[in-house]
């Protein structure tokens, strides 16, 4: 579905101790101290945020084979904005009123830049793009970050159901199966068995 | 005339008269085959003649190449490959494969690696194994494994994983090593 109605406040919050936004087996999302965060609402209720200023991305997107492990874990710096839907509740003792030097830190002169900075990032994801995200479940996130080329990553995490899907690769993983596609190769692994399509060719783990 | 000179000329006569007997078993060879009949000729100048007969040869190389080196059928699964394999181990850069290389050149790391091809392991757990350097020591070894691609460390978790190139390794550097030991026992 497209989320239509969703609505930002007007007033930017801060990050005043640093809030892991999100933490299991496989990834981990965090927002540093004095990073703006704007709320989305959607049904008049608080359901997510927009963040900018500093953060870390870390994902295992590592399957492991018979024949080895293959992929390297995802680090990145979030100095762009990004946006997260669920688990809003859990962050609010993290956040505090953000004034404008608080703003200023992260570049903006005043609130209605970064607001209308965040309106564009919303407008991108909820508008233009079907999702969903299951607003009751504790451990549903769906996260969106700007990257170097002014595109979307997306992070999408349920229980023990994960997907990262960046401009260079995509990661899937559910329980002991997981799939990555990076430039030039698929690698499908389930149960143990494997399957690498690769450009020099193709391979079949029994 | 000197004895030395003498000599000379008896070399010279003996290498003529090999010289005449092969140019008559050529000239054997040659009424022979032009005896043989021929189905049918096309003149396409020698250089045409020459590509064609290239391409067919390269093809024909292509075709048992591909059958020979592209699908393996093996206990753990099938492989087909239209990898050059070949042709990529003569294109490695020698500086990079000595850095590879180097990453291997040490009985601990060599260790480490042989641990990991049993699974994933967190670093107190490799620490149990090889008890007798330190923490530190085991961390640098870890790093130098992790630069060289032989080994991926999940970040989240902290296990290290042993990566293909890895395995590959480790199996080659044991298959040298008994090689060696092989070729050095005396007979």
């Amino acid at each position: 579905m497209k989320y239509l109605n969703y609505k930002l406040s007007n007033e930017p919050l801060k990050i005043i101790e640093d809030a892991t936004l999100l933490k299991n087996e496989r990834c981990i999302v965090d927002a540093l101290e004095g990073s703006l965060a704007l709320p989305i609402l959607i049904d008049e209720k608080v359901q997510g945020y927009v963040f900018h200023g500093t953060g870390k991305l870390v994902v295992d997107s590592i399957i492991e084979t018979t024949k080895g492990a293959v992929g390297k874990p995802t680090i990145k710096d979030l100095k762009h904005p990004f946006m997260m839907l669920g688990g809003a509740e859990e962050i609010k003792d993290n956040l505090g009123n953000a004034d404008t030097s608080d703003l200023q830190n992260v570049g903006y002169e005043r609130a209605d830049a970064f607001i209308e900075h965040a309106e564009e990032l919303c407008g991108r994801l909820l508008k233009e793009k079907h999702c969903h995200v299951d607003f009751n479940g504790k451990d549903s996130r769906l996260f969106a970050f700007l990257n170097e080329e002014d595109k979307l990553d997306i992070l999408i995490s349920k229980n023990d159901k994960l997907v990262y899907k960046s401009e260079k690769k995509v990661y899937i993983s559910k329980g002991n199966k997981s799939v990555l596609q990076r430039p030039g190769e698929i690698i499908v692994s389930r149960k143990g068995k494997t399957v690498i399509i690769a450009n020099n060719g193709i391979l079949i783990e029994k | 005339m000197s004895e030395e000179l003498k000599d000379e000329m008896k070399k010279l006569k003996e290498e003529l008269a090999n010289m005449k007997e092969q140019l008559s078993e050529l000239s054997e060879m040659s009424d022979r085959l032009r005896k043989k009949p021929r189905l049918f000729h096309i003149d396409m100048g020698e250089k045409i003649h020459d590509y064609v007969g290239d391409i067919m040869e390269g093809v024909a190389e292509g075709i048992s190449g591909e059958l020979e080196r592209s699908v393996f059928i093996g206990p753990h699964g099938v492989r087909v490959s239209r990898g050059r394999r070949e042709e990529d181990v003569v294109k490695t850069d020698p500086a990079k494969a000595a850095s590879a290389m180097s990453a291997l050149g040490n009985e601990y790391r060599l260790r480490i690696l042989g641990e990991l091809m049993y699974g994933g392991r967190y670093i107190s757990e490799l620490q149990d194994k090889l008890s007798e350097i330190t923490a530190s020591t085991l961390s640098s070894h870890l790093d130098v494994l992790e630069k060289a691609g032989l080994v991926a460390q999940e970040k989240v978790r902290g296990r290290y994983l042993i990566t293909i190139p890895g395995r590959m390794a480790y199996k080659m550097a044991k298959k040298i090593a008994k090689f060696i030991e092989k070729e050095l026992e005396p007979e």
